[in-house]
C-alpha cells in the first residue's frame, strides 16, 4: 500500500530536526567536516610546488649571485644558498638542505654559456613528482638568465612547441580540489550522520516504535531521510560559495548541471547509508561501516589520485562508485564549462548505481521491518 | 617482576587469540595498505590521452608525433574536424592538443624554428605541470634528431643537464611504500591499545587486575608487549614487501630503521593507552584513534601531500605529529641512506618519552584515589 502524506512527513522532518539539534555530536560533525576539509585542503594540502630549497653551487660570479636572486624573486623557491665551489653536494642533498643543487662548470656559468657546457643540476627525486617540477623551475630561471645575459639558449632547440595550460592557468590546486571536497566532504557528513541516525533508531529499539504508528514504511524512510539530504544539498551549495567567492575557483558551466549533480549525490549517499543502517544493528557496528565504505570509496573516486592511473585491472572499481561520477562531472562543469556528452554519461550512470542502491536499501528496510 | 610481566603477557596473547577481530584486523590492515597503495594508486602520470592535429604531413611532423607516443608518457588520437580547441580539450578525458603548424619541415630545413602548439587542460594542475615537464624534455629530443636529419651537429647548448638523485626512475612507488609502515604504526598500535585497554576498564577486569598482587607498571607493560609485537611484526612484514617486492633499494642503516620503529611504536602505544585511561569507553576509543591516529597519519606526515608545499602555519603544526619524523626516517633510510637524521630521532623519542609519562602519570592517579 503505497501512502505518503505531507503531514507526515512534514512531523517527521520536524522530530528529526530537533533530534539533530539536541544531539551536540551530530551538530559537530555537519559543520566540523565540511569546513575542516575546506581548509585543509583548500588551503594547507596542495599538490603545487612551493618552497623549494635551491643551492647554487659556484665560484663567486655575477650569473650565481643573478640565479639565486630571481629564484629567491619568483616566489617557487625560498633560501636560495649560494656556495663556494667544491661544496658537499651530496651532502647538501641527501641532509635535507638543499633540494636541488646547480653545479656551475669548474670555469663559471658565463664560460659554460659562451662555449656550451651545461651546468649540472642534481634534483633530489624521493618526490618524483615534485622532481621533475623542481627541474622545470630551475631550468626556466637558468634559460632568464642566460638569455638576459646575451647568450642565444634555446631550450628546446629547433622547435618552438608553445605550450599553454588552459582552464587553471595558474594551475592552482585548490581549483581542482573544490569540487572534489563537494563531493567528499557530502558523502563524509551524510554517511556517517544519517546511518548513525537510523542505527540509533534501531538500538534504543525507538524504530519499533515508529512502525507501530500509523505511517507507512515509505513514510519512515522519507522522513528519516528528507533532512539529511536538506543537509547534504547545504552543504554542496556552503563548500560552492565558499570556493567560488572565497578562493575564486571559476565557475563556467551551468547551475542546473551543478544543481542536478548535486541532488544525484546526496540521494547516493543516502542510499548508501540506509543500506548500510538497515544491515548494521548498532551505531558503533553503523560507525564501522561508514568507515570501511567510505575509505575505498574515497580513494576510488579521483578526489586526490586520478581514476586515470588506476591499473585496469582495478579501475573497474571506480566505476561502480557513484562518487567518481559526481566528481568528474563537477570538475568539468565548473572549470571547463561542462561538456554535454560527458554530463549526460555520468549523471545517468551515477542515477543507475543510485536507483540500485536506494531500491536496495527500501527493500532491506522492508523485509527487517516483517 | 619479569615473570609477572610474562603472565600478563600471556594472558593478553591468549585473549588475542580468542578474539578474532583483533586478529583480522592486524593481519588484514597492512594487507589492505600495501593493495590500495602499492598496487592500485599510481601518482605518476603515464600515457595521457593527447589529441592532435598534423597541419604539416610531412615527414618531420611525423617523427615529431612519434617521439611524443614513444616516450610512453601520451597516448596519441588523431583529432578530425574544425579547431574549436576548446571544445576539444573539454571533450572526455583529453589531457590537452598538440597541434603542428604549416610549414613545420620547411622551417626546419631552412635553419629556422618550426611552429607548434600544445594546449593543456590545467584543471588537473598535477598532471599539467607533469605535461609541461615531459614536453620540454620531448621537444629538445626531437630537435636533436632533427637537427642530425639535417645534416647538423645536433648537439644544442643545453644551459643544465639533470640528474635525479636517490629515485633515477621517477617511481612515485618508491615515495608512497616506505611511508606505508607510518600509518600502519601510527593507526594498528593505537587502535588497538586504545580498544583493548579500554574493554578492560569496560567490564571491570582492569579492577580485578589492579587487586592482584601485581604492581600497575607490571600490568602496563605486560598488557601493551603483545601489541608492541604485533605491530611490529606488521612493520616488518610490510618491510619486506617493498624491498622484495616493490624492488625499493634500502640504502640506510637497518639498525637505525628498527630503533626508529621500536621509538614510534612506543609512542604509539602510549597514547593508546592513554586514550584508553582518558575515556574508559571502546566506542570513543576508536574515535580517538581515527582522530589522532589514523587522520595526521595521512594529512600531516608528508605522506601524499608534502610538508614543504604547506603554508608556514601548518609547516609548523606538523612538528607536533611523531607520523612526520618517522616518514622522514623511513624516506630518508631507504632512499638516500641516511643524512641529518639527528632532529627526527630527537623529537621521536621526545614524543615517546612524553606519552609514557603522561600514560603511566595518568595511569597511576586513576588507580590511587
Amino acid at each position: 500500500m503505497k501512502r505518503l502524506r505531507a503531514k507526515t512527513l512534514l512531523g517527521f522532518m520536524k522530530k528529526e530536526f530537533i533530534q539533530i539539534i539536541r544531539d551536540r555530536k551530530m551538530i559537530a560533525a555537519i559543520f566540523f567536516v565540511p569546513i575542516m576539509q575546506t581548509v585543509m585542503f583548500g588551503l594547507a594540502l596542495t599538490s603545487e610546488v612551493k618552497n623549494i630549497k635551491l643551492a647554487v653551487v659556484s665560484a663567486p660570479s655575477p650569473a650565481a649571485r643573478e640565479i639565486a636572486d630571481r629564484a629567491s624573486a619568483s616566489g617557487w623557491f625560498k633560501d636560495t644558498l649560494v656556495m663556494p665551489a667544491g661544496s658537499d653536494v651530496y651532502g647538501l642533498l641527501s641532509s635535507g638542505k638543499a633540494e636541488a643543487v646547480l653545479v656551475a662548470p669548474k670555469e663559471g656559468f658565463a664560460y659554460g654559456l659562451e662555449r656550451g657546457k651545461p651546468a649540472q643540476l642534481l634534483v633530489n627525486a624521493v618526490n618524483a613528482q615534485r622532481a621533475q617540477q623542481v627541474e622545470v623551475y630551475v631550468k626556466q630561471i637558468v634559460s632568464q638568465v642566460a638569455a638576459r645575459s646575451g647568450y642565444d639558449v634555446n631550450s628546446a632547440g629547433l622547435i618552438d612547441l608553445d605550450r599553454r595550460v588552459l582552464y587553471n592557468h595558474y594551475m592552482d590546486s585548490t581549483y581542482y580540489m573544490i569540487p572534489a571536497l563537494m563531493v567528499m566532504a557530502t558523502y563524509i557528513v551524510l554517511m556517517v550522520v544519517c546511518g548513525m541516525s537510523i542505527a540509533k533508531e534501531k538500538e534504543t529499539g525507538t524504530m519499533e516504535k515508529l512502525i507501530a504508528s500509523p505511517s507507512s514504511p515509505q513514510e519512515i524512510l522519507l522522513g528519516k531521510t528528507l533532512p539529511y539530504f536538506f543537509i547534504g544539498t547545504g552543504i554542496v551549495l556552503f563548500i560552492f560559495c565558499i570556493g567560488v567567492f572565497g578562493f575564486g575557483t571559476p565557475f563556467r558551466g551551468y547551475i542546473w548541471q551543478l544543481a542536478l549533480t548535486g541532488i544525484l549525490l546526496a540521494c547516493a549517499a543516502l542510499s548508501t547509508a540506509t543500506l548500510l543502517s538497515t544491515i548494521a544493528k548498532t551505531q558503533q557496528q553503523a560507525m564501522m561501516g561508514s568507515v570501511l565504505v567510505l575509505m575505498p570509496s574515497i580513494l576510488l573516486s579521483g578526489v586526490f589520485f586520478p581514476v586515470g592511473n588506476i591499473p585496469l585491472s582495478f579501475r573497474w572499481m571506480c566505476y561502480f562508485n557513484p562518487m567518481m561520477y559526481c566528481i568528474t562531472n563537477f570538475r568539468d562543469i565548473m572549470l571547463k564549462g561542462g561538456n554535454d556528452m560527458l554530463f549526460w554519461q555520468n549523471t545517468f550512470l551515477a542515477f543507475l548505481l543510485c536507483y540500485v542502491l536506494a531500491v536496495s536499501a527500501y527493500k532491506n528496510f522492508k523485509s527487517t521491518l516483517n | 617482576m619479569f615473570r609477572s610481566v610474562y603472565a600478563i603477557a600471556m594472558k593478553e596473547y591468549k585473549h588475542i587469540l580468542r578474539d578474532p577481530f583483533t586478529l583480522a584486523v592486524t593481519l588484514a590492515l597492512p594487507m589492505i595498505f600495501v593493495l590500495f597503495f602499492g598496487f592500485i594508486i599510481d601518482l605518476d602520470y603515464k600515457h595521457i590521452p593527447l589529441n592532435f592535429q598534423d597541419n604539416d604531413k610531412s615527414k618531420f611532423s611525423r617523427m615529431f608525433l612519434r617521439e611524443f607516443s614513444s616516450s610512453g608518457y601520451f597516448n596519441l588520437k588523431p583529432f578530425q574536424g574544425s579547431l574549436f580547441t576548446d571544445n576539444l580539450v573539454e571533450s572526455g578525458n583529453s589531457g590537452g592538443m598538440l597541434i603542428i603548424n604549416h610549414n613545420f619541415e620547411k622551417n626546419i630545413k631552412e635553419g629556422k624554428q618550426a611552429q607548434a602548439q600544445l594546449l593543456m587542460d590545467g584543471s588537473d594542475n598535477a598532471r599539467a605541470a607533469i605535461m609541461l615537464a615531459y614536453s620540454q624534455g620531448i621537444a629538445l629530443a626531437a630537435s636533436q634528431n632533427f637537427a642530425k636529419l639535417s645534416g647538423g651537429e645536433g648537439n644544442f647548448a643545453q644551459p643544465v643537464r639533470s640528474r635525479f638523485l636517490f629515485n633515477p626512475e621517477l617511481n612515485s612507488r618508491w615515495f608512497i611504500v616506505p611511508g606505508l609502515n607510518t600509518i600502519i604504526i601510527g593507526f594498528l598500535a593505537i587502535i588497538l591499545t586504545a580498544v583493548t585497554v579500554a574493554k578492560e576498564w569496560e567490564n571491570g577486569s582492569m579492577e580485578l587486575l589492579l587487586s592482584t598482587p601485581v604492581s600497575p607498571a607490571e600490568i602496563v607493560v605486560g598488557k601493551l608487549l603483545p601489541y608492541f609485537v604485533m605491530t611490529f611484526f606488521d612493520v616488518m612484514l610490510v618491510f619486506v614487501m617493498a624491498v622484495l617486492v616493490f624492488r625499493i633499494p634500502f640504502e640506510g642503516s637497518f639498525m637505525l630503521y628498527l630503533i626508529a620503529c621500536w621509538l614510534y611504536i612506543t609512542g604509539a602505544l602510549a597514547l593508546g593507552l592513554l586514550i584508553s585511561v582518558a575515556t574508559r569507553a571502546q566506542q570513543a576509543a576508536i574515535q580517538f584513534a581515527f582522530a589522532l591516529g589514523l587522520l595526521p597519519s595521512f594529512i600531516f606526515s608528508g605522506f601524499i601531500f608534502p610538508i614543504e608545499n604547506m603554508p608556514a602555519f601548518f609547516r609548523w603544526l606538523t612538528v607536533i605529529f611523531p607520523q612526520r619524523w618517522f616518514l622522514q626516517i623511513s624516506r630518508s633510510l631507504f632512499l638516500s641512506g641516511g643524512g641529518a637524521l639527528f632532529i627526527p630521532f630527537v623529537c621521536l623519542s621526545l614524543f615517546a618519552v612524553i606519552m609514557i609519562f603522561a600514560a603511566v602519570k595518568n595511569f597511576k592517579t586513576d588507580v590511587e584515589p
